[in-house]
């Protein structure tokens, strides 16, 4: 099989092709470093490449399965990490300057899980400066490409794993979420991304956003390789105060059993306040397509979603103020300026402010989980815009001038809030030819009926399959 | 407040932070009207024995 074949597969068949001995971990270990020569210079999806590394650990993957046996889908596959899941020996910038040199002396829980199923890691991805921004831009490293079209930006914060599984740089990839940052890299660069319920993936030598809103999640090229990486992934830590108590689940089970009488509610309101025409399209097409496979849709009233949102940003701002107050008061020359002024405005937030907005947080919890008591699942768009100009600032959308990172994360920020589990899958283009992404939300541990509807959506249709020219 | 936060009173920067936390302000105003009375700030923690497994 030619090596550029290789990277054009998801996990599950790169996993197919290793246990059968057609291809071995050393041609997908090349394949994939050959990809990466060819793109990088033009999509910059990397902060570290660590191309040494990686052949050797497929090099001895490859005796490991000739002396011991195929240990499992994971075993040989290379897997990029956003650039802030802590791997030891190997540096982690967190997509700063200040970070710039920092090597951890141990393993994030992630790159251990990985580890231990037989995975590598092929490099650490770009970021935005402590992933606190939804564009792709980084004043340090440079901006990530949108690989659909590379005058675009390709959102964040887990830009460089957003760019590397949609170019085919990496069959995978990790990111992490707090208000949006694994949905708005996927629906912007058109692959399938996962933000599992609040606590379900350890979060050990992950460095911090907002405490209580950061998520781990895959990015992926298709939803059976996001139940594969959540089976790999999720499951108790003590080493992180959030992780929660679950029996282990097979998140393949049951994936594929359809999705008659499922009932998906649309949200009414504050979704639909900004939205761009393309993506309204998209987004109604699959509800239409949805319907003929067996599910009931109904528009549903829900709690003010835009409260949620509002809540969320002053809890997060407010955290992330705290977490970065020495930095930014003390080497803040070091930041880009914007990243900076956004941390210092958390320190502005009183106590009281904080406390409320996780009272309203918490109310609006309440209500929300009341209401998905009425359905499902919710669907939404990813998004309110398709990819934006890597350095456009503001959209204007049916006549409203609005700023580019409210459009981005206005609607994921909800669910990050909130902690439910959400996955972005792709659902169409808009007319310039750019991807569109569908947001489905479940309810708190609900991810094996969330993989099956978005399954069934992605089985039934074909835009998860399209790549870009490059 | 900036003063008993650290930062340094004759930096320009602050003229420039000063529309950001003027942003976060109104965010913060959008939820003065919601009644929280009696309601726990909660964290985002889901307890698993209260919900239903999908």
């Amino acid at each position: 099989m030619p090596n550029e074949d290789l990277t054009q597969l998801s996990v599950s068949q790169l996993g197919h092709s290793i246990e059968s001995g057609d291809v071995s971990p050393v041609d997908v270990a090349e394949a994939f470093l050959s990809r990466i020569n060819a793109l990088e210079p033009q999509l910059n999806a990397f902060i570290t490449r660590v191309d040494e590394y990686a052949m050797q650990a497929a090099r001895e993957t490859e005796k490991e399965i000739l002396r011991d046996g195929y240990k499992g889908p994971f075993h040989g596959i290379p897997i990029g990490l956003k650039d802030l899941f802590w791997t030891k020996g190997i540096r982690t910038t967190s997509g700063s300057a200040i970070d710039g040199a920092f090597v951890p002396t141990e393993d994030s829980a992630v790159a251990s899980r990985m580890k231990a199923a037989g995975a590598y890691f092929i490099g650490k991805l770009h970021m935005t400066e402590f992933a606190f921004d939804g564009t792709s831009l980084n004043l340090h490293y440079g901006p990530a490409r949108n690989p659909w079209d590379l005058t675009r930006m390709a959102g964040g914060s887990s830009s460089g794993p957003g760019v590397a599984v949609a170019s085919g740089q990496v069959p995978i990839a990790i990111g992490t979420d707090t208000g949006g940052s694994v949905r708005v890299p996927a629906a912007l660069c058109g692959i399938t991304g996962l933000k599992p319920t609040f606590g379900l993936i350890s979060r050990y030598g992950v460095t911090p956003l907002a405490w209580s809103m950061d998520h781990v999640g895959p990015m992926t090229r298709t939803v059976r390789d996001a139940a594969l990486a959540l089976n790999m992934l999720a499951g108790y830590d003590s080493r992180d105060p959030d992780s929660v108590k679950m029996q282990p689940q097979n998140y393949l089970e049951g994936m594929d059993r359809g999705i008659q009488k499922i009932r998906i509610g649309v949200p009414s309101d504050f979704i639909w306040d900004v939205m761009d025409s393309d993506v309204e399209k998209a987004f109604r097409a699959a509800m239409v397509h949805m319907e003929s496979l067996g599910s009931y849709i109904r528009e549903l009233s829900t709690p003010d979603l835009g409260l949620i949102n509002s809540a969320g940003s002053v809890v997060q701002t407010s955290e992330a103020g705290i977490i970065y107050r020495s930095r930014v008061l003390n080497k803040g020359q070091h930041f880009d300026p914007v990243i900076r002024r956004r941390i210092e405005s958390g320190l502005f937030i009183p106590a009281e402010a904080y406390l409320h907005a996780q009272q309203v947080r918490a109310k609006l919890k309440g209500l929300l989980l009341e209401t998905l008591e009425e359905v499902d699942i919710l669907a939404t768009p990813t998004t309110a815009i398709a990819a934006p100009e890597i350095d456009q600032e503001r959209a204007v959308i049916h006549g409203q001038d609005v700023p580019i990172r409210e459009a981005l994360l206005r609607i994921t920020r909800v669910f990050s809030t909130v902690g439910l589990p959400a996955i972005s899958v792709p659902c169409g283009f808009t007319e310039g030819g750019l991807p569109v992404g569908l947001q489905l939300v479940g309810k708190p541990f609900s991810e094996s009926l969330l993989l099956r509807v978005a399954q069934a959506y992605q089985e039934s249709t074909d835009w998860h399959l399209r790549r870009p020219e490059m | 407040m900036a003063k008993q936060q650290g930062f340094e009173m004759d930096m320009p920067h602050l003229e420039e932070l000063f529309p950001e936390v003027k942003t976060m302000v109104q965010r913060m105003k959008l939820l003065d009207h919601v009644d929280t009375v009696g309601i726990q700030p909660g964290s985002n923690s889901i307890p698993t024995d209260t919900v239903a497994m999908g």
